[in-house]
């Protein structure tokens, strides 16, 4: 703990003073700056905004927080707000500022020669910046990997008591149904979404790498996990998260169906953004093939532009087919999905 | 339960002595005293008691198996709550020591503010634990800087500055509305960590009146203080918690009274404690309830590991409704409305204050506030050792396999006494029935023996017990030389008469009273014994002379000369009584008692009615006549036998008629037998039979070899017949087919019978001898006038002549008396139309009386002896041939011419 807290001072001490060294010339000579609403947690996206500082001058202020609590935020504020980009984890969130009207559409043909079109909005209000798979975890010692085929199958009544999730507020078991719920209609969904439930070996709770962990604690013997969490406790240098790793595996469901659920980080411009040609730049930023690079080989997800290569460790979970669902039916069905898995009991 | 097997053991496998073995548990159990007592005083019968044996046993065995599993239960809860205590007690020190380091980490941050004067963000953030929040559970460690209105533009524009574009100072309520027209706010500068509380900055806590109570309360004591709990509001948190709290601790600045801000660490206690215990219910099988107690608020709850225990969509569909309903902030609806998913009854026994059961409960104190943790073992977790069932199954399966036991003992006993008593009544009906068999057994051995050893007829001794008597008294004669005594044989004479003629019953009176009469003639130390069918033999003992034994025998000869009286009238015979005087020549009893037999058969054959003393020479005699039986069977198969042949003339004509054929027995060592000792012996013997057929045979034969003879063609044979033959049709078929094989007339065949032949079965022999004369032959009587035959038979029978015996021939001449006696009979000749024979001539004078009486035919040593065939056959020839030469007047044998 104390070893831990020293060594995250050290770097925190060090990242200020090059944040600060790169933003006061900057500031001096142009003062231009992209203001961002980030939803993920994840600090790592950080040496990504070091890089388009250096490489445009352009100052990057984040705000990472709540995202419900933001969008509302940013809903409040309307053309007050300062707040340039949104970039989230999920694209069904950002389908959900969408339709509260909080996007602008960005036509950008550097952003359209670099990004397939299935990773982006049809209406160019946001824009997939990374891949990420949502598979079946399951337990090596306890299940065989057959023994699971599809989603539908974690409802199986086998599975009573054997099934982890994460609760119903995380957007990417949302995201999972609403692309369930897309694919076979509500009243299949919500058998799927009870007969889940049922298996639940305890409350919905913890986060992707606890889920990971439960499944390697054999709390229960499945679950569903995006692949960067996994890539990241494989390459952990904790032994014991290395070990937890290494007990899981990965099945990938519906190859024969629809393909396994996929969801992007994305990136979205606020209706009222004040910076947005320098938004844009960064969004277009995002998508090089350098920043590419630095999603797949820090951040672990699959790059959304081709060309740039996965991560080994990413590439050791084995190719899949992806569901080529529209990515804009996750914001579409998202509150259908909430309200399935409500009505069901998924906490 | 050992216990209780012995004991049973006992009772039941001594049936003798259940009443002493259930005696002893008499001062263990009173309950059973009474029952027990009066097994004791033997009321109660063995069945009786052990069934109650029985009875005790399984009570005792269900007894102690209840109290086993009760104690095992207990230890089962005692270690299971030892359990729930140690894991609890270490849960809650993480909790504490995750408290402790949040609130570490605050001083630590009020000692940088009072040595530097003012935070940095980069300060601030390297100052933060970052494990406090990764895994201790802490949401956020923050800055609440004192702003006042005067000082809000420039502070938010300093803010804005580093980064937090968005910053403005915002009420804490789910609008984020930018607060406006108070003096002075406390918003959050920093919250770290930064990348996941971007959305709290600026929020002015003292908006909240919550957080400005536990502002207020902090700077009271100059010190920590906890915010009451608050719900998270509905979209204020994507994640899952519930409650949150903040602890705050003011920050003063150069002066104690100069309020700089607070350092506040946010608690979303939900991930509190699953960040710090895991989840509880899954990983430690115990639920986790927290309460927070304060006078104000009394006690609410705060968290819950509780979760979907029952049916999951009602109860998921309330509690997100409470969750809504919550953020009214009505800290009795929350605890009404926020309560455990499973059940009422923990939140009930939680409303009461009280713990429920299997529960261990923990109070920490976090700056002023109070929370109770209340642990408590989930039902039908795996660590139970169900040991106590183990016990209470084997105490179980043990208390009826023992009642099975001993309930089978109990019913072998039961029929192990019922075959006892059974195999026991059967043994003594047996028993008396076999008493009774040797009682009659007994007496039938005693019947036997004396039947044995007595005549059953007469009650006299039989002759096995004579035996003995004559051997004993034998053996004592050879002993002492004292020989004086004597055996009696009797022989009652014509009994076979008396049986023939009045029946057998008769026979046995006779022979009863015979008896009698013997006994009274002899003394009392005679001993009678009945040896068999009118034989009795007694032994005289002290007979020093033959007087004595004569006289006895005289006075037993006349005892039964008198009168049987029969039925309706009397019998009149007599006895034969033979006498043998013991001696030291005998080597053996029976050959004394052999001897008196004899002795007997003498005075029999003497006449009757008279007594016999047995010499030596009877003996020889018998020896004789036994040694003739046994030669006699043989002698006709070796040819011993011949014939004789001795001439007839007629005593008119004085020529030869013909012959009589005479059996003849050449015996090798006797020499030639008479046939007066040897045909009765036939007769007896049964030999008679085949014997008279050889005779008739060879003697026809002869007289066809003599036919042939020239002149002899008429001479007549006579051939004795026994009387025993007569009644056979044998002879009647050998005759007839010997008759007619040597075509001889039947009138050359005279068979010659006896008087007495007479006597017995007249009408048969009548019929016999009528079948005889029919088919020619002629029957004369032989010896006529010696025995009784009657002259009626001579008109009875049908005789065709009589040859008068030699006793009246002989003397003839001199006795005038017989001369006179044979005229008659030759009278007879005329009168019944017969021939007469006369035997025994001897002299030329008889012949010439008789030739006078005109008598038939003579025969006797002057005619001529008897001759062999060969002789004869040889004398015939050459009279024949003499005869033809010189004429009859020379011939030894004058032919008679034929007629």
């Amino acid at each position: 703990m104390v070893r831990f807290f020293l060594r995250f001072c050290l770097i925190s001490h060090l990242f200020n003073g090059l944040l600060l060294l790169g933003a006061l010339p900057i500031s001096e000579a142009s003062a231009q700056q992209v203001n961002i609403y980030s939803f993920r947690h994840d600090f790592l996206v950080e040496p990504l905004l070091n890089r388009f500082e250096d490489t445009t001058g352009i100052m990057v202020n984040i705000v990472s927080g709540n995202a419900d609590v933001m969008i509302k935020r940013l809903a409040a504020e309307g053309a007050q707000s300062m707040t340039d980009l949104l970039l989230t984890v999920d694209a069904g969130r950002l389908e959900r500022a969408k339709a509260l009207g909080l996007l602008q559409p960005v036509s950008s043909a550097k952003i359209e020669q670099a990004l397939p079109s299935r990773y982006r909005d049809k209406d160019k209000m946001w824009f997939g910046l990374s891949v990420r798979a949502r598979p079946i975890l399951y337990n090596r010692q306890h299940v065989k990997p057959w023994a699971v085929k599809d989603y539908t199958d974690l409802s199986d009544r086998r599975w009573r008591g054997r099934l982890c999730l994460r609760d119903s507020k995380n957007i990417y078991n949302q995201s999972l149904v609403a692309g369930y719920l897309a694919h076979k209609g509500a009243a299949q969904t919500r058998l799927w979404v009870r007969g889940m439930v049922a298996n639940l070996a305890q409350r919905p709770q913890g986060n992707d790498i606890d889920q990971i962990k439960y499944v390697a604690a054999a709390v229960c013997h499945f679950s569903v996990v995006n692949t960067y969490y996994l890539a990241r406790l494989l390459k952990s240098e904790n032994p014991q998260e290395q070990a937890a790793a290494r007990q899981v595996g990965v099945i990938w469901p519906d190859q024969e169906g629809d393909g396994t659920h996929i969801n992007v980080s994305a990136v979205a411009l606020a209706r009222h953004a004040p910076n947005r040609e320098a938004a844009i730049r960064f969004i277009e930023f995002l998508l090089t093939e350098d920043a590419q690079r630095l999603y797949s080989e820090q951040i672990l997800e699959y790059p959304v532009v081709s060309g740039v290569p996965v991560a080994e460790i990413v590439k050791s979970l084995g190719p899949f087919r992806e569901d080529t669902l529209s990515l804009n039916a996750l914001g579409i069905y998202n509150a259908q999905a909430r309200q399935i898995m409500k009505e069901e009991g998924w906490d | 339960m050992r216990i209780i097997i012995i004991i049973s053991v006992a009772i039941l496998q001594s049936p003798p002595m259940p009443q002493n073995s259930a005696a002893d548990l008499c001062d263990l159990l009173p309950l059973f005293k009474r029952s027990f007592l009066t097994m004791r005083t033997g009321l109660l019968s063995s069945r009786k008691a052990r069934l109650a044996a029985i009875f005790l046993c399984c009570f005792l065995g269900l007894f102690l198996t209840g109290h086993a599993y009760l104690i095992v239960e207990t230890w089962e809860e005692d270690k299971a709550r030892q359990a729930l205590e140690k894991q609890a007690s270490a849960h809650v020190k993480t909790l504490k020591q995750s408290l402790l380091a949040l609130k570490n980490n605050m001083v630590s941050l009020q000692k940088l503010h009072e040595l530097e004067g003012d935070f940095s963000r980069s300060v601030f953030q390297s100052f933060l634990d970052r494990g406090l929040t990764n895994q201790g559970g802490i949401k956020a460690l923050e800055w609440v800087a004192k702003v006042t209105a005067a000082e809000r533009p420039q502070k938010e524009h300093a803010m804005r500055q580093t980064g937090a574009f968005d910053f403005s100072i915002r009420d804490h309520a789910a609008s984020q509305r930018i607060s406006m027209g108070r003096a002075v706010y406390f918003p959050v500068l920093f919250a770290e960590p930064q990348d996941q509380n971007g959305h709290i900055l600026g929020l002015d806590l003292f908006s909240s009146s919550v957080f400005k109570m536990a502002m207020e309360k902090a700077l009271t004591v100059e010190g920590f203080y906890a915010s009451d709990v608050l719900p998270i509001a509905h979209g204020e948190d994507g994640q899952k918690s519930r409650f949150q709290m903040r602890l705050f601790l003011p920050v003063f600045g150069a002066s104690p009274t100069e309020l700089k801000g607070f350092v506040s660490g946010l608690i979303h206690i939900d991930d509190l404690v699953e960040h710090l215990l895991g989840d509880p219910e899954q990983s430690n099988r115990f639920h986790l309830a927290i309460f927070e107690r304060g006078p104000k608020i009394g006690r609410k709850q705060i968290y819950s590991s509780a979760w979907r225990r029952s049916s999951g969509r009602r109860s998921s569909g309330r509690q997100s409704s409470g969750r809504q309903s919550s953020g009214r902030q009505s800290s009795g609806q929350i605890f009404s409305e926020w309560r455990f998913a499973d059940s009422g009854h923990l939140a009930a026994t939680a409303a009461l204050f009280k713990a429920p059961p299997k529960s261990w409960v923990a109070d920490i104190m976090i700056a002023q506030k109070k929370w109770q943790l209340m642990f408590s073992a989930v039902e039908g977790a795996g660590d139970r050792s169900y040991a106590s069932v183990i016990v209470l199954t084997f105490g179980m399966l043990t208390t009826f396999s023992l009642m099975w036991y001993l309930w089978r003992s109990h019913r072998h006993i039961e029929r192990v006494e019922r075959l006892v008593s059974e195999r026991t009544a059967s043994l003594f009906e047996a028993n008396r029935s076999l008493r009774t068999e040797i009682i009659e057994r007994q007496k039938a051995e005693e019947k036997l023996r004396h039947n044995a050893y007595h005549d059953s007829l007469t009650g006299c001794l039989n002759r096995r017990a004579f035996s003995e008597i004559l051997q004993k008294r034998f053996e004592i004669a050879q002993i002492t030389g004292a020989w004086h005594f004597a055996v009696l044989f009797i022989d009652l004479d014509r009994l076979k008469y008396v049986n023939d003629t009045f029946g057998h019953e008769a026979g046995d009176q006779v022979i009863v009273e015979t008896a009698d009469r013997v006994q009274s003639q002899i003394r009392g130390e005679d001993r009678l014994a009945r040896l068999g069918g009118d034989e009795f033999a007694i032994l005289l003992d002290h007979v020093t002379a033959l007087d004595q034994a004569t006289e006895i025998g005289n006075r037993i000869l006349k005892a039964l000369r008198k009168p049987f009286a029969l039925k309706n009238e009397d019998f009149i015979t007599s006895g034969s009584v033979g006498v043998a005087l013991a001696h030291d020549v005998y080597d053996h009893p029976e050959d004394l008692l052999r001897d008196s037999d004899t002795a007997m058969y003498h005075a029999k054959n003497a006449g009757r009615n008279q007594q016999a003393v047995f010499n030596q020479e009877m003996h020889q005699r018998s020896l004789r006549v036994i040694r003739l039986q046994t030669d006699l069977t043989d002698a006709l198969y070796k040819n011993q036998f011949f014939l004789e042949f001795q001439p007839i003339f007629d005593a008119q004509r004085d020529c030869l008629s013909g012959f009589e054929a005479l059996i003849r027995w050449q015996h090798p060592t006797l020499g030639r037998v008479s046939p007066d000792d040897f045909i009765q012996l036939s007769e007896e013997l049964g030999l008679i039979h085949d014997i008279g057929a050889w005779v008739m045979t060879h003697a026809l034969e002869a007289l066809q070899k003599l036919h042939q003879i020239p002149g002899c063609q008429g001479l007549f044979i006579n051939i004795n017949v026994s009387p025993l033959q007569v009644l056979k049709p044998q002879l009647f078929s050998v005759l007839t087919s010997t008759l007619e094989r040597l075509q001889i007339p039947p009138s050359l065949c005279q068979i010659e019978i006896t008087e007495s032949a007479l006597g017995a079965s007249a009408e048969e022999m009548a019929a016999y001898l009528g079948r005889l004369r029919d088919f020619g032959v002629k029957i004369l009587i032989d010896d006529f006038g010696t025995e009784h035959a009657s002259l009626n038979h001579l008109t009875l029978f049908p005789i065709n002549g009589l040859k008068i015996d030699r006793s009246f021939i002989t003397d003839m001449e001199e006795d005038e008396v017989k001369r006179k006696l044979v005229k008659n009979i030759i009278v007879l000749k005329d009168i019944l139309n017969l021939s007469v024979t006369a035997e025994g001539i001897e002299n030329v004078t008889q012949k010439q009386i008789l030739k006078d009486l005109k008598c038939s035919y003579i025969q006797g040593f002057l005619c001529g002896k008897p001759m062999d065939l060969a002789n004869l056959h040889a004398l015939l020839q050459a009279s024949a041939q003499k005869q033809a030469a010189d004429g009859a007047a020379s011939a030894l044998f004058g032919l008679c011419p034929q007629t």
